[in-house]
């Protein structure tokens, strides 16, 4: 097990960020970290990676803190930020620099340069590059000391699909060579192409955690629309469906998700009692519909923003 | 540590706004000291000729500046990160900090004294004024690499403690140009205990100045203004990077 996070808990300014949280992500796979904004992700990176101090737990590579490790950068490359360079320098200037702090030659740069396919740009200034391309440059710069994990924090931001496209292949090749790729990101379509597995974090907690067809589980349902969800939710009830309120109404109408029940037998009930639906779809089990409710205060992760 | 030392120095070296900055800070040595001549009293002795081409009142801050923007441009523009995964010693990071700008304050000091006395002995060979004599240039010149790795040590450190580039800049500004003018105006004994006292001191003019301590006090008390900032930043070892 590569990486191993156990009762992590962090205070800022009286706000409890972390909770407690306990996680793992293994050799050989692309594990998802997944939350809502401010839910405590990038916190968590950044006590695996020794740049905050934990108010109590601890964080292991390799069954060691990140900051005892012989020779950090070749355990563990890491991507932060995509903004964190010198605009003026050059591309290849800010690898030789890490390359440099870390003790590694000067051919490595341009192996990883050319690995990333940025050999064309990288002697221009990192301030004429797109998106994709700084991206692209943090890859090569977490990948310097060719790192048996890989730690990215939101690295989809902002790409656009062949950039992500192009990033996910990257990163399933590098779990398939046997490393560890953990990313946290909350675009759940990109991520649920990319994972193997997932860990939820809601409230400073983990509140799932698994390979990512059992967190998402027998999410099957029927989202249905109206201006009366209450009295719907009985009716439902009574037909021995649960339901669970989803956001997306509008003008005075509201979403449920509904479980246990065929579409047509809502719409029959629903009519029968002439209860509106504005709306009736069936939807299969997905990662974002599964996200929602773990991370929904008073969702089946009993979580919320932290 | 080499190789820390060695990225440290490439920051500095591959970003155009280092030689930008070195080469004004090289035309206003050149440029003050020679008007320090030109406007020195007629009649001027060797030892008042010294005073003329003494460090201008810009110089401690310019040979500040450099291992300052070291330890800051990192915070700026968030490569701080970058640097502490890939070395996650703050201590180690900080030592290569301080050997680079030590080293960067010494060869600016060396760099604008020599360019700033060379061209005020020009306009004083040009005008027919008085000229130091050797040995006084010899201590003033020899003596600039110590006040500048002194002064660059406790810049980075600075820097490391404050992290904000326009603070840190402000600060060192404030410290070491603007409050000696008053100091020296209200109390000019109390001049030569600030840092930009000291640093004339360090070049032998406590000699020719009475207001002066002489050159190895100066060097004591340079040398515990950066052991109290390193003990500053020792304290602050554990503060996140937020």
């Amino acid at each position: 097990m590569s990486v191993t996070i156990e009762g992590l808990a962090k205070t800022y300014r009286g706000r409890r960020v972390l909770d407690g949280l306990t996680m793992s992500a293994q050799d050989g796979r692309v594990t998802g970290f997944l939350g809502r904004n401010g839910a405590g992700k990038t916190t968590t990176l950044r006590c695996l990676l020794g740049l905050v101090r934990a108010d109590a737990g601890r964080c292991l590579v390799d069954g060691r803190p990140f900051a005892e490790l012989d020779h950090p950068s070749g355990a563990v490359g890491a991507l932060l930020s995509q903004e964190a360079h010198h605009p003026a320098r050059s591309g290849r200037d800010h690898l030789r620099i890490l390359a440099s702090a870390s003790g590694l030659p000067r051919q490595r740069v341009a192996q990883v340069v050319e690995e990333v396919e940025l050999s064309d740009a990288a002697d221009r200034p990192v301030r004429g590059y797109s998106l994709g391309m700084r991206q692209r440059l943090h890859l090569a710069a977490a990948l310097l000391g060719d790192p048996a994990t890989l730690v990215l924090d939101e690295p989809t931001n902002g790409l656009d699909p062949p950039g992500a496209r192009w990033l996910r292949d990257r990163l399933q090749g590098y779990a398939a060579q046997g490393r560890c790729v953990l990313l946290s990101s909350h675009v759940l379509g990109e991520v649920s192409r990319t994972v193997d597995d997932v860990c939820v974090v809601a409230g400073g907690r983990i509140v799932a955690q698994g390979g990512l067809h059992e967190v998402m589980g027998d999410d099957d349902g029927v989202l249905v629309e109206t201006d009366e969800p209450t009295r719907l939710h009985r009716l439902l009830v009574e037909l021995g469906a649960t339901t669970r309120p989803v956001e997306g109404g509008a003008g005075g109408l509201h979403r449920l998700l509904v479980h246990g029940v065929a579409p047509e037998t809502i719409a029959r009930a629903a009519s029968h009692h002439g209860v509106l639906l504005t709306l009736l779809h069936p939807v299969q089990a997905d990662l974002e519909a599964r996200f929602l409710a773990l991370t929904e205060p008073g969702g089946d992760g009993g979580g919320g923003s932290a | 540590m080499r190789g820390q030392v060695l990225a440290e120095w490439q920051k500095l070296r591959t970003v155009r706004s280092t030689w930008v900055v070195l080469g004004l800070v090289l035309l206003v040595e050149a440029v003050l000291r020679s008007v320090g001549v030109v406007v020195a009293p007629d009649g001027s002795t060797a030892d008042e000729a010294l005073l003329a081409v003494r460090p201008s009142i810009t110089f401690p801050t310019a040979v500040a500046l450099l291992p300052a923007l070291l330890a800051t441009v990192e915070w700026r523009y968030g490569t701080v990160v970058s640097t502490y995964v890939v070395r996650p010693s703050r201590g180690a990071v900080l030592a290569a900090k301080l050997v680079v700008g030590g080293a960067v304050g010494a060869g600016t000091a060396v760099l604008g004294s020599a360019v700033g006395v060379g061209a005020a002995l020009l306009v004083s060979a040009a005008t027919g004024g008085p000229v130091p004599t050797p040995w006084a240039l010899a201590v003033l010149l020899g003596s600039s690499p110590v006040a500048g790795a002194l002064l660059g040590m406790s810049a980075v450190v600075c820097g490391h403690l404050l992290r904000d580039q326009a603070v840190t800049v402000t600060v060192l500004v404030v410290v070491l140009f603007v409050a000696p003018v008053p100091v020296a105006l209200l109390s000019p004994a109390g001049y030569g205990y600030t840092p930009s006292g000291l640093v004339d001191a360090l070049g032998g003019l406590g000699q020719v100045d009475v207001a002066l301590v002489g050159p190895w006090t100066a060097a004591v008390l340079l040398t515990g203004l950066l052991l109290v900032l390193l003990a500053a930043a020792r304290w602050d070892g554990r503060r996140d990077l937020v």
